[in-house]
């Protein structure tokens, strides 16, 4: 060998994606006891407590909603649009994540995703059935909310097509569907399992229906895996289309702050910032929780973080565009809502605290001692999951509150029932995803073992080669 | 390393082939100046330049891209990517004949640096700050100053892996690569505002240089997959080629391909819908009088048939078919460079974009481009030999002194 | 512990083996002797596997790429009749049947439509959902499948199956145990 100094590893240490010393029965038992061996732990009482309080909030902010009207809320011309867009676009972004890790990293053969997918997705499916909710509880008539489905009626009407929202109905419904099917199609082998390793008749019975008898057969598995890869591939341009259709609804428009070429990338790029921003808030405290170290290791953290860092920015290009084309463009309203108003305006705090936010604290992962620490990463991603959130509200408040005549300015302040909503969507999603951990596989048993699979034989591989050598 | 073989005559062959073809272009098009004039020569210069640098640069974007991830697919590919992006070296020098419109002010390729048109124009005379011959010159420095400075460390340090076998070289190389992206990005985004969207000065859109990043990048790797084919059966690469390199690279392809369709469309979308005067124009320009038929056919053969050849893996993993379609990619990038910029100059609106002038210059700087890539190309061992990352490298025996007797007395 | 199967109620031989590479080569040499009513039962996909059960190609991509360009030909369908034919009303002076803006929704209805005809095909080509299957009447089966159990499974019905024979060649592949299915 003409190896000279040190090799690779050696320079580069890297962390493993499965810390050793499993075997396929212990990888099984692992994951499974937590749904149907273990009392849960402590802190999942505590979360719970927490979030059913956040479910009552959101229930008490709904029912005075449909009591009194959308007048509770800060919103009023000219800026109509306030939290409830704001907190759709968020929540759906931070969805975007999970289908990421489930699809993109599976078309990409990228081996770390075996153990958060099934967590990322389910945090999609808690994500998105948030997101839906604000667009409706927004019409002010949300009971006649089915108006906006193209479905016969007597009065021979039709959705305007035409219309960005009524793009956002076909996206926002599609998503869901696809992210669930998707979903439970990865959940099907570990429900089989969960079935035949039940001891009481409820769980025999319950996971008996949902793992629709499956046995494992070779056969199966290799339309399932046909199949489950179509999911990846169908999945990946629809959350691209997604979130770009939802920046449809600003840039079609010709408001300026919202009509600007780079959005659909540019919220692409946000909605997976954000989201692997709440993947580490949920998988940091989790392997805690669990003692789940081994399986979701320092790798898959430092992974998340790399995304995280490269999705950040891209994001910070786009605002950086946004800044420069205005400028250059030559055009004064461009420029005054960039300058005037969104640099130098009422609401400039939350603009330079979003470039804080966003552009700059995310520069930190560069460093391998931050994606290195749990705790930092854990601080960095509230940080984002925030600045995703100014993001949001200087593009929906800022472009509105100055229109085109100044006789038509207004201000706009969220009111204390627009917290109450959103804080309760945090705690609605918190209860969901809490009931997910408790009563669902939280990690993918059955590719867990694939990866433990492939790993013994690159390391029989190695071996091998290290004595032909 | 010095003194390992290629073995490969054909890369002679084609320096010297692509030189005479080169020539030819070149003296075609300078023939043709007296029958159609200057004004097509630079604007057809100018196209033939933003194609071969930009495939100069797209591989430049993918060498980096793979020293991030140190995928499989990069490293039977690296060697073609390094010596492109050393064509960079030859870029800045061919762009000089365009400073020649851009100081006398011609209104046939930039108009803002025409003074009659500025001043009947007061929208581009507002943006004179950054619109200005002299910031221009002093933007195009600094933009090569980065990209040589990368095109330097990128290649340097991966000739000295060669040599050394030093491990610590490969996270350097990663590390240049992520910063290098960064550079490269905001680099990219001026040189394109400068060089293309300034041809229409009212117009601009922010999605432009994303088109461009995704441009240059799917004709880098159309360029390479064509370069592969070609030498794949050379040695040392023949020892780890496998198809399912090809396979990957397909797959790539295939990505880019969405991707660029997508920053396309959106772009398209926006400024349709908006239907804004100062943005609808770049549309209009390129739409009527049977110019929309370009538009069908990048449609067509840059998206629709891409997509559904690629997407089967019958046809990835047929070398011949995807030769093809690198090939019809590659040629699209032609296109679609020749769609995005031809129209928009002065007196072109809307008028057949491509003529014979066009064509010998990208014939005349692409030969010199290509035989210039040759002979980069034969300076180095097809594969980054000491590069452990590279999978499969312990298996096939490549590492250390194998096919070098120098290496072992370094050990 | 081993006690001679009724032909009638039996379902097959099911030998398990110790790991995914020897039955690999298990399923291989069983193919090449001329079984085919066979199966491999896994607790994990193995590459490969299905090419050694002389199972190479499957329907549901086809399937797919029918329903997804079904579900975008109905979307742009439906719009264009709503917009341009049923209910046409002028919106900014754009065309009626604006096709750029069909776009997203043509898009969504071709993804959704795709989905489902991925999962549903998948489900009927595998015979999902099963409430009933005799593989589970192994206790060995129902105890390891889902954990590191590799099973192959020589069903019965085979024309090359031979109750004495076939369980001596599967414990000559090297199989742990070999047992009785019942039917």
């Amino acid at each position: 060998m003409a190896v000279v100094g040190k090799s690779l590893k050696e320079i580069d240490p890297q962390p493993p994606l499965l810390e050793p010393g499993h075997d396929y029965n212990s990888l099984t038992d692992k994951i499974s006891d937590i749904v149907d061996r273990q009392e849960p732990p402590r802190a999942w009482f505590v979360a719970m407590g927490i979030a059913c309080l956040g479910v009552l909030i959101l229930l008490n902010s709904l029912v005075y909603l449909f009591y009194k009207g959308v007048g509770i809320w800060g919103v009023n011309v000219p800026v109509a649009w306030g939290f409830a867009i704001i907190n759709f676009v968020w929540w759906i972004g931070i969805g975007h994540a999970g289908t990421l890790i489930s699809a993109i990293l599976l078309l990409l053969r990228q081996d770390w995703r075996t153990s958060i997918n099934r967590f990322a997705e389910a945090m999609t499916l808690c994500a998105v059935a948030m997101a839906g909710m604000f667009p409706i509880i927004h019409m002010g008539r949300p009971w006649v909310a089915y108006f906006i489905l193209p479905y016969p009626n007597t009065m021979a009407l039709w959705p305007n097509f035409r219309s960005p929202l009524c793009w956002d109905v076909f996206a926002i419904s599609t998503y869901m569907t696809v992210s669930l099917l998707f979903w439970y199609t990865g959940l099907v082998p570990d429900f089989g399992g969960m079935r035949d390793r039940a001891k009481g008749k409820l769980g025999k019975i319950g996971f008996g229906i949902v793992s629709l008898g499956w046995r494992n057969s070779a056969r199966h598995w290799f339309r399932y895996e046909t199949a489950y890869v179509l999911f990846a591939g169908l999945s990946t341009p629809l959350v691209v289309s997604v979130h770009s259709i939802i920046s449809f609804d600003f840039s079609v428009g010709v408001i300026p702050g919202w009509h600007t070429t780079i959005f659909p990338p540019y919220f692409v790029a946000g909605a997976v910032y954000a989201g692997f921003a709440m993947v580490l808030l949920l998988a940091i405290p989790i392997r805690v929780i669990y003692k789940i170290e081994d399986i979701i290791t320092m790798k898959h953290l430092d992974n998340c973080a790399k995304v995280m860092l490269a999705t950040g920015l891209v994001v910070f290009y786009g605002y950086f565009t946004e800044v420069f084309f205005a400028w250059y463009s030559g055009n004064i309203y461009e420029q005054y809502m960039m300058f005037g108003n969104r640099w130098f305006g009422p609401y400039n705090y939350s603009y330079w605290a979003l470039i804080l936010c966003n552009g700059f604290v995310p520069q930190f992962l560069w460093l391998k001692s931050v994606r290195q620490s749990p705790m930092a990463l854990f601080i960095i991603s509230i940080i984002v999951s925030i600045g995703m959130w100014l993001e949001r509200y200087v593009i929906v408040v800022t472009s509105l509150h100055r229109d085109f005549l100044p006789s038509s300015w207004g201000t706009y302040h969220g009111t204390f029932w627009d917290w109450a909503t959103y804080i309760g969507t945090l705690g609605t999603f918190l209860f969901l995803f809490m009931l997910f951990v408790r009563f669902i596989p939280m990690i993918s048993v059955f590719e867990l073992k694939h990866l433990l699979h492939t790993q013994q034989h690159l390391e029989a591989h190695a071996k091998g080669d290290g004595d032909a050598h | 390393m010095a003194d390992f073989e290629i073995n490969d005559p054909r890369l002679k062959e084609m320096q010297k082939r692509f030189l005479v073809v080169g020539i030819v272009g070149i003296v075609a098009s300078l023939g043709m100046i007296a029958i159609s004039g200057t004004n097509e020569f630079f604007q057809g210069y100018l196209l033939a330049f933003l194609f071969w640098n930009g495939l100069a640069l797209g591989c430049m974007h993918v060498l980096m891209l793979h020293h991030i991830v140190a995928g499989g697919w990069g490293f039977v590919i690296q060697r073609i990517l390094e010596a492109a992006s050393r064509n960079l070296w030859w870029m800045p020098i061919l762009f000089l004949p365009m400073m020649y419109p851009l100081f006398t002010g011609n209104v046939h390729v930039w108009p803002w640096t025409n003074d009659e048109f500025l001043a009947g124009n007061a929208v581009v005379a507002s943006k004179t700050a950054y619109l200005d011959e002299n910031f221009f010159v002093a933007r195009f420095i600094l933009y090569y100053a980065c990209w040589l400075g990368l095109v330097y460390c990128l290649n340097g340090w991966s000739k000295q892996l060669d040599a050394t076998n030093d491990q610590k070289l490969p996270v350097r190389l990663r590390q240049i690569s992520s910063i290098g992206m960064v550079i490269y990005i905001l680099t990219v985004t001026f040189a394109v505002t400068d060089w293309g969207m300034s041809i229409e000065p009212e117009w601009f859109s922010t999605i432009y240089p994303p088109i461009h990043f995704a441009g240059y990048g799917l004709c880098a790797l159309v360029f390479s997959i064509l370069m592969l084919a070609l030498v794949h059966k050379s040695r040392p690469l023949a020892d780890v080629m496998s198809m399912e390199y090809f396979t990957q690279l397909g797959g790539l392809t295939l990505g880019i391909t969405i991707a660029w369709s997508y920053f396309s469309f959106s772009q398209f979308l926006i400024t349709w819908s908006g239907n804004l005067p100062e943005e609808i124009g770049f549309f209009l320009h390129r739409t009527d009088n049977s110019l929309i038929v370009w538009a069908v056919i990048l449609i067509l053969f840059h998206f629709a048939i891409p997509l559904l050849f690629l997407l089967q893996r019958l046809v990835k993993n047929n070398l011949r078919w995807l030769v093809m379609m690198a090939a019809l990619i590659f040629t699209m990038r032609f296109v679609d460079l020749t769609y995005l910029i031809k129209p928009s100059f002065i007196g072109n609106h809307n008028q057949f974009p491509l003529g014979l002038m066009d064509i010998f210059l990208f014939i005349g700087i692409g030969g010199v481009w290509m035989s210039r890539f040759f002979a980069e190309l034969a300076k180095r061992p097809l594969l980054p030999l000491n590069d452990e990352r590279m999978p499969g490298a312990l298996d096939h025996g490549l590492l250390g002194t194998e096919h070098t007797p120098e290496g072992a007395e370094h050990a | 512990m081993h006690t001679e199967p009724d032909n009638e109620v039996m379902h097959g031989w099911m030998a398990e083996f110790d790991d995914p590479e020897t039955l690999l080569d298990a399923t291989q040499k069983a193919f090449d002797e001329g079984y085919r009513k066979m199966d491999a039962y896994t607790p994990f996909p193995i590459h490969g596997l299905n090419d050694a059960l002389g199972f190479r190609w499957n329907m549901v991509p086809t399937f797919t790429l029918i329903g997804g360009l079904g579900g975008a030909a109905a979307g742009f369908g439906m719009q264009a009749f709503a917009m341009g034919q049923h209910y046409v009303y002028n919106i900014g002076g754009r065309p009626p049947v604006s096709w750029p803006m069909f776009i997203p929704i043509t898009f969504e209805c071709g993804i959704l439509c795709a989905a489902f005809s991925a999962l549903i095909s998948m489900m009927v080509l595998n015979g999902l959902p099963q409430p009933y299957h005799p593989v589970f009447n192994n206790e060995r089966f129902a105890e390891r499948a889902f954990r590191d159990g590799f099973f192959l499974c020589l069903e019965s019905k085979d024309p090359r199956f031979d109750e004495g024979e076939s369980k001596v060649f599967l414990e000559g592949l090297g199989a742990k145990s070999v047992t009785v299915v019942e039917a």
